[in-house]
């Protein structure tokens, strides 16, 4: 972790002692060329030696003068912040308690990060009627105006702020700030602000349309997948009217359409569960293995789902059957067993270890099979993998346990 | 003098634009590392961390830690990853025919039981004797193997790593808590990564709690002094600068973080050479450069791990004269992508760079401290304008020094007190004053050796890190 004050200055210093000294060399080595070479009188070359020596010199001073006085400052700013901040925090415990005065604005930085830290800790109403607090102290507006400032670092240092805080005053602005910021990560600070702040929404006609709101400007923000489905993750409970949005639009990028599968898997979200079997057949086998996945996380395979868990199991890809395999713990059993038996005999070693785990998570039957397969299974190397697993497991309860006969 | 004078003017001619582009390089380099360390600072975001571990986001990590004779550190470094802040993870101790208790210490302390266990063997090792489990930690997985090297015990630990992420650590290393989390973050928000670096500073001198860096002071001995100085140089602005540049050629083997199938692709770490980690990434930017795909090899700053540095004169000279030979490894392997424009920026620059200014420079220096005692001596040298070169190029090796030492005065985690600056600023000044000759001097010679000492590493004394208060024994069951 990295002090956030003076870098700046820091850089601009380097910046310019580098420029000093690149220009420096390049004449000297001019110079020098010309000298070498008769061009140039050796009195011209001592000084301009001696020049780029008393520069570098100089240099060198300026860089060591700010490590120092930047250390001492550092030092005794710090110590002096951390009392600071005790005391805000008291400040704030006070107002909320209404044993005390709403701070005035504009607040030092330690009254804002108590603040904003106090609002993290507390969960539920506690924490909504604490943002109301700290809205009412003119926290939100100050954030939202740092927000539209042409610096980046103020820019960013809002974001955060509204992140933690969670206004529900500050969503659109932050949604604006998704479709319209120039970098990336400014993008991402304020998805992820956004998301957070959303989550916070009672359920109802808001969370509606916030989510309807939401759900667009992901699917238009060019986020890359990953931090897409972290975003979708971030908003609990305001998830599902989220998801059922993007997911039904046709044209929606395949890493995106993956993300969302996935995040349904993630947060369980049983009454969303057709939406992974609707594309567990996609031409995409990423998108295949996420659906599988996703299914296998929920526990339910919705209307003809199974059949694709079945067709998949003998899916050209390995991952793709890696997942099947996993899913697969979910078909009737006496579908699921001799599939998982076959499963064991796979010439992936991936697929053979699922076939396995899902053989264990199945219970009685399923260790029963596990039992059988170790001992008398006609592949050499399923007989490995389901004792390795009946050994895995009963080290994990601590219960003896191993196949029946002999281990390969 | 008239014979010679021509080419004494082409050698000087020679000298002078190297040392012109190197301090310029070094320069651009400097600044774009520092750059990148200011953005990174203020584009991290503890409240991401946070939901990260809150919601379960991170992606799992199998933590790998090769071990050859490490008996002195390895239960404390062992304890210190096995108290990481990661949701989920595993630790694999690879023991690469240890001929010390470096096993029997690991069994004593974890409680590990022999346990047979099936892996892919996706790269070919050597073989794997045992493997053992832990009764104390389900997460600890620890193999015995025959002797291969540090190379193959990597790769016999990939073999058994059941994670989508996987972290290569040195046995003497000791991670910041969140150093796992920090750095794959960028796992997660893009795909396009396939590994990451992160920044190694040195542990001598640093107190311990709980097998955690709890305070810093600046080490007692000027060796050690001047590596801390090195390697700020080399993380804060050196490997920042190429990876901003998109062109980072060494994640050091103390510390990198991987995609495990990428790896397993190309073959896993090659056992052939002492620089496993720097062959690794280069083979990683060609696989992918000639497969077209788009991919990102990144130095990322703030997670920090700490590990040992050699703190006798001896010591370092073996360990740089094994970095350098396996520099030359890696670049004469892959001697093809130097100033060939299928790879872009890393063919031209990147790869040229490290052969002219990294792999040649000792031959470079050393060549010009001959001439320079010759030309005192025959007379052919301004012993006044040699003089001020000198001093000049002191400087600026002490400006580079200054410029890592302020980025390392921004972290939160830096030497705390003024005199542990100061004694950095001075270190700054002597490290020219003998230090780096020496050094130059057995990368010089190890020039030399790439042929008749291919692989070897030579033994390393660790003094160790303090072990945490040992656990209490379990209770029957």
């Amino acid at each position: 972790m990295w002090r956030r004050y003076g870098d700046a200055a820091y850089g601009l210093l380097v910046l310019t002692v580098f420029t000093v000294e690149v220009v420096t060399l390049g004449v000297l080595t001019v110079l020098f060329s010309m000298g070498l070479l008769g061009r140039a009188p050796g009195a011209v070359l001592g000084e301009a030696l001696i020049g780029a020596v008393g520069l570098t010199g100089l240099a060198v001073l300026a860089l060591t003068l700010y490590v120092l006085v930047y250390h001492g400052l550092t030092r005794s700013r710090e110590r002096h912040q951390a009392s600071q901040l005790e005391a805000w925090t008291e400040v704030w415990v006070r107002a909320l308690y209404r044993t005390g005065p709403l701070p005035p604005m504009p607040l030092p930085r330690p009254g804002l990060r108590a603040g904003l830290e106090m609002r993290e800790l507390l969960g539920g109403e506690d924490g909504r009627a604490f943002a109301g607090l700290l809205e009412r102290a003119g926290v939100g507006d100050d954030l939202l105006a740092s927000l539209r400032s042409r610096g980046r670092v103020r820019r960013l240092e809002a974001l955060d702020g509204l992140g933690w805080a969670r206004f529900p005053s500050a969503f659109n602005p932050l949604l604006d700030h998704v479709r319209t910021a120039p970098s990336e990560v400014e993008r991402l600070m304020a998805s992820r602000a956004a998301a957070r702040t959303l989550a916070e929404f009672p359920a109802g006609p808001e969370r509606e349309s916030g989510a309807a709101a939401f759900a667009g400007t992901l699917a238009r923000s060019g986020l890359p997948a990953g931090a897409a489905g972290e975003m979708l993750l971030l908003l609990d409970k305001a998830a599902p009217p989220v998801l059922e949005r993007p997911l039904a639009i046709p044209e929606l990028p395949v890493p995106l359409l993956r993300a969302g599968v996935d995040a349904i898997g993630r947060l369980g979200l049983v009454d969303l569960s057709e939406v992974p079997a609707g594309v567990a057949a996609h031409p995409d086998p990423e998108v295949r293995a996420s659906a599988l996945r996703a299914m296998g996380r929920i526990g339910t395979l919705p209307g003809d789902a199974g059949e694709s868990v079945v067709r998949s199991l003998h899916d050209d890809i390995e991952f793709v059957r890696v997942q099947a395999t996993r899913a697969a713990g979910l078909l009737p059993r006496r579908t699921a067993l001799p599939a998982l038996w076959n499963g064991l005999g796979d010439p992936s070693w991936w697929v053979r270890r699922a076939s396995a785990e899902s053989l264990h998570r199945l219970g009685e039957p399923g260790a029963l099979t596990l039992r059988q397969a170790a001992a008398r299974h006609p592949d050499r190397f399923a007989r490995d993998m389901a004792a390795q697993v009946l050994r895995d497991a009963a080290a994990s309860t601590g219960a003896a346990g191993g196949p029946e006969e002999g281990v390969a | 003098m008239t014979v010679w004078h021509p080419l004494v003017v082409a050698a000087e001619l020679a000298v002078l634009g190297y040392f012109a582009v190197l301090n310029v390089l070094y320069t651009l380099f400097g600044y774009l590392g520092l750059r990148s360390v200011v953005t990174e600072a203020r584009q991290q975001s503890e409240l991401a961390l946070k939901d990260m571990l809150e919601r379960d986001l991170e992606m799992p990590v199998s933590i790998l830690v090769p071990a050859h004779n490490e008996e002195r550190t390895i239960v404390a470094s062992v304890h210190s990853m096995l108290s990481l802040h990661y949701p989920e993870f595993e630790v694999i101790v690879a023991c690469d025919g240890p001929t010390d208790a470096t096993l029997q210490r690991l069994i004593d302390a974890f409680a590990l039981v022999e346990e047979p266990r099936l892996y892919r063997r996706a790269i070919a090792t050597r073989p794997v004797l045992r493997t053992f489990r832990s009764l104390r930690h389900p997460n600890l997985v620890v193999l015995e193997k025959e002797n291969g090297g540090k190379a193959d015990a990597l790769n016999a630990a990939v073999n058994l790593a059941r994670y989508p992420l996987i972290a290569a650590l040195d046995a003497d290393s000791v991670l910041d808590a969140e150093a796992i989390l920090r750095a794959s973050r960028r796992f997660l928000e893009d795909e396009a990564v396939v590994a990451i670096g992160g920044t190694i500073r040195p542990l001598n001198g640093a107190e311990f709690v709980d097998g955690r860096v709890s305070a810093l002071r600046v080490p007692r001995r000027w060796v050690e002094r001047f590596q801390v100085l090195e390697y700020g140089r080399a993380f804060f602005t050196g490997r920042s600068g190429w990876s901003r540049f998109g062109a980072l050629l060494i994640i050091s083997g103390a510390f990198g973080l991987f995609r495990r199938d990428p790896v397993v692709e190309v073959g896993g770490f090659w056992t052939g050479t002492v620089c496993e980690d720097m062959e690794l990434v280069v083979r990683l930017h060609r696989h992918y450069r000639e497969m077209g795909v788009p991919y990102r090899i990144l130095f990322t700053p703030d997670p920090i791990c700490w590990t040992e540095v050699p703190s006798t004169m001896r010591q370092l000279r073996r360990q740089r004269n094994r970095w350098h030979r396996g520099l030359w490894e890696t670049l004469w392997r892959h001697r093809d992508m130097i100033w060939n424009p299928r790879y872009g920026r890393l063919g031209m620059l990147a790869m040229p760079y490290f052969l002219v200014f990294e792999a040649l420079a000792p031959v470079v220096e050393v060549v010009g401290y001959v001439v320079l005692v010759l030309g005192l001596a025959f007379d052919f040298v301004n012993v006044p304008f040699a003089l001020m070169f000198v001093g000049l190029a002191v400087l600026f090796g002490m400006l580079l020094s200054q410029v890592a030492v302020g980025v390392e005065t921004m972290l939160l985690a830096r030497y705390p007190r003024v005199r542990d600056r100061g004694l950095l600023l001075l270190a700054a000044v002597l490290e020219s004053l003998g230090y780096r000759q020496i050094l130059a001097l057995e990368r010089f010679a190890a020039t030399f050796q790439v042929r008749r000492r291919r692989g070897e590493w030579g033994p390393m004394r660790r003094t160790g890190i303090p072990a945490p208060q040992p656990e209490p024994e379990p209770s029957p069951v």
